[in-house]
């Protein structure tokens, strides 16, 4: 047995040991051992917090700690939707909401205080375990504009949740108008981050009248389903090699790879040709078709981030040789002239 | 109000297609999620989403998930979401699964010069049996790296480690793992 298939047989793992690993808990860092002779002046320090905390939540409200009645619900990874604010569901926070929001301090969850208790913003009407419907919820104080992060009420504590954005589908044939309008955009929009394929950050543009032109574009282009862009892939596969080693296949609209490593000298002249003389593979070594396909398709297309004033994030994917715009639920497609005016502003 | 997951698994085995819709609703963003840090690719985490929908569809009946659809779920993505990762040969995300993948040999690599036939089901049993014996942080952190497939940096940050110190607590328990193995006469 190899490590790959060990990998693969990972997913017959016990169902309690998926269930308990499928939301990481928040572990506190436990370096106790090491600082035991600390332990009776933290004792001393933990008592004055107290009497402090005392004194500052004196009108009754509660202190924004972890409880176990958070843990608990972040460890069921529950999520919840709020009245005021329809088709937009609230998760707990995950590691990358945690950097992006700031709340993270030197790899350790920060403990928020009374003061991070912003504006009522909604009652939870949904939940998935029922434990926080009629629940209320704030904005985070530090984003009080956003709605992308907000604290829920519990009994003894506050717990965090974040959204992505709108569960959005766009039928085939529509443009991405409506779903854009929903996170109002163009007006709302804030900046859009352009990501290389290798995921590298290469551009945020902020510029109002970018973003507008931007979204002017992208709202032009309308749903046309894989089936299309996939046969524009293959057709620059048969350009550029001049073989039907990639098809598509008709009856179900996707890609299809022949069974076959390409030798040594093609490989050497596709390195050349196509990669602009970076070498990806050692010498020697074969090539797949599809790292050829993948490398070919891929290797121009972007990743768009785009972040509205609510806190919401829409995510893109342009590949230029398929003209299409992944994003939702749909392939958008774009023109040569709407492709020439993006890039113009993209890159 | 969303259905639960034993309206949803009847749903399945009276072959209603709503389960699906109920399906996605509740869990699409996790599955996808899972898709995509597998896959490391919008489209085809969309397209393993909806492969693994369609999984499920044949798989209830006879499978009868009712108090575990979620972790039914997310090994069927998990799965397909390795296997169009393998076979896409997708340049960077073939490069994860394999330095995945060789940190696993370390695991069965037996120090036996006997290369012995693995049964992959009494492996996958001694391999949770090792598991459920350890403390729960550590069990977490190697599912969290050799089931979802997560970065080591990630699960530092969300364990409020240093990457260092993940990636010697999986070292050292996969050293521990193939001790393990090599007691129970597995490997």
């Amino acid at each position: 047995m190899k490590g790959k298939d060990l990998l693969k047989l990972m997913s017959e793992a016990d169902v309690s040991l998926i269930e308990e690993s499928e939301n990481a808990p928040q572990v506190e860092k436990k370096k106790i051992s090491k600082m035991a002779w600390l332990l009776p002046l933290a004792g001393v320090v933990a008592i004055v917090l107290l009497i402090g905390v005392g004194v500052l939540f004196q009108n009754g409200k509660k202190q924004t700690s972890m409880s176990s009645e958070e843990k608990r619900h972040e460890d069921l990874g529950y999520g919840i939707y709020l009245d005021t604010i329809a088709g937009v569901e609230f998760h707990s926070a995950d590691a990358e909401d945690k950097i992006r929001y700031g709340l993270l301090s030197d790899g350790s969850d920060i403990i928020l205080s009374q003061s991070d208790i912003g504006e009522y913003i909604g009652t939870v009407s949904d939940d998935r375990g029922q434990e926080l419907v009629g629940k209320k919820a704030y904005h985070y104080a530090k984003y009080p504009k956003y709605n992308s992060i907000i604290i829920v009420e519990l009994e003894d504590s506050y717990a965090l949740f974040c959204a992505y954005g709108y569960s959005v589908d766009v039928p085939l044939g529509d443009s991405l108008k409506d779903a854009f309008t929903k996170y109002g955009l163009p007006e709302k929009g804030v900046k859009i981050e352009v990501y290389d394929h290798n995921e590298k950050l290469i551009r945020t543009i902020t510029e109002r009248s970018d973003i507008e032109q931007i979204v002017e574009i992208l709202v032009s282009c309308n749903n046309i389903g894989y089936t299309e862009p996939n046969r524009r892939l293959v057709q620059a596969w048969n350009e550029t090699y001049g073989n039907d080693y990639v098809y598509l296949d008709e009856k179900s609209g996707t890609i299809k790879y022949r069974d076959i490593i390409i030798d040594q000298t093609i490989q050497e002249s596709i390195s050349k040709s196509s990669f602009g003389g970076v070498e990806t593979k050692s010498e020697g070594e074969r090539l797949p078709v599809e790292d050829m396909a993948d490398e070919l398709w891929h290797k121009d297309s972007l990743e768009l981030i785009i972040e509205v004033s609510e806190g919401y994030r829409i995510r893109l994917n342009y590949c230029p040789l398929a003209r299409k715009i992944s994003a939702f639920n749909g392939a958008f497609d774009l023109t040569e002239e709407k492709m020439k005016k993006l890039d113009a502003l993209l890159k | 109000m969303r259905s639960t997951d034993g309206d949803i698994v009847d749903m399945f085995l009276e072959r209603n297609e709503d389960a699906i819709n109920a399906t996605s609703e509740k869990y699409g963003r996790r599955i996808r999620n899972i898709a995509f840090r597998i896959v490391g690719n919008i489209q085809t985490a969309e397209e393993c989403e909806n492969d693994t929908y369609l999984e499920a569809w044949n798989r209830i009946p006879p499978s009868e998930p009712r108090t575990y659809l979620m972790a039914f779920l997310s090994r069927i993505a998990r799965t397909i979401s390795i296997n169009r990762s393998v076979s896409d040969h997708r340049l960077k995300r073939f490069a994860y699964i394999d330095e995945l993948s060789s940190e696993m040999e370390q695991c069965i690599a037996s120090s036996s010069s006997v290369e012995k036939e693995v049964d992959a089901k009494l492996l996958i049993e001694a391999i949770c049996s090792f598991l459920k014996k350890q403390p729960k942080e550590k069990r977490v952190i190697f599912m969290r790296r050799y089931y979802y497939l997560e970065k080591t940096s990630a699960i530092a940050k969300c364990f409020g480690y240093k990457e260092s110190s993940i990636r010697s607590i999986l070292f050292r328990m996969r050293n521990e793992l193939r001790e393990y193995l090599e007691k129970e006469e597995i490997i």
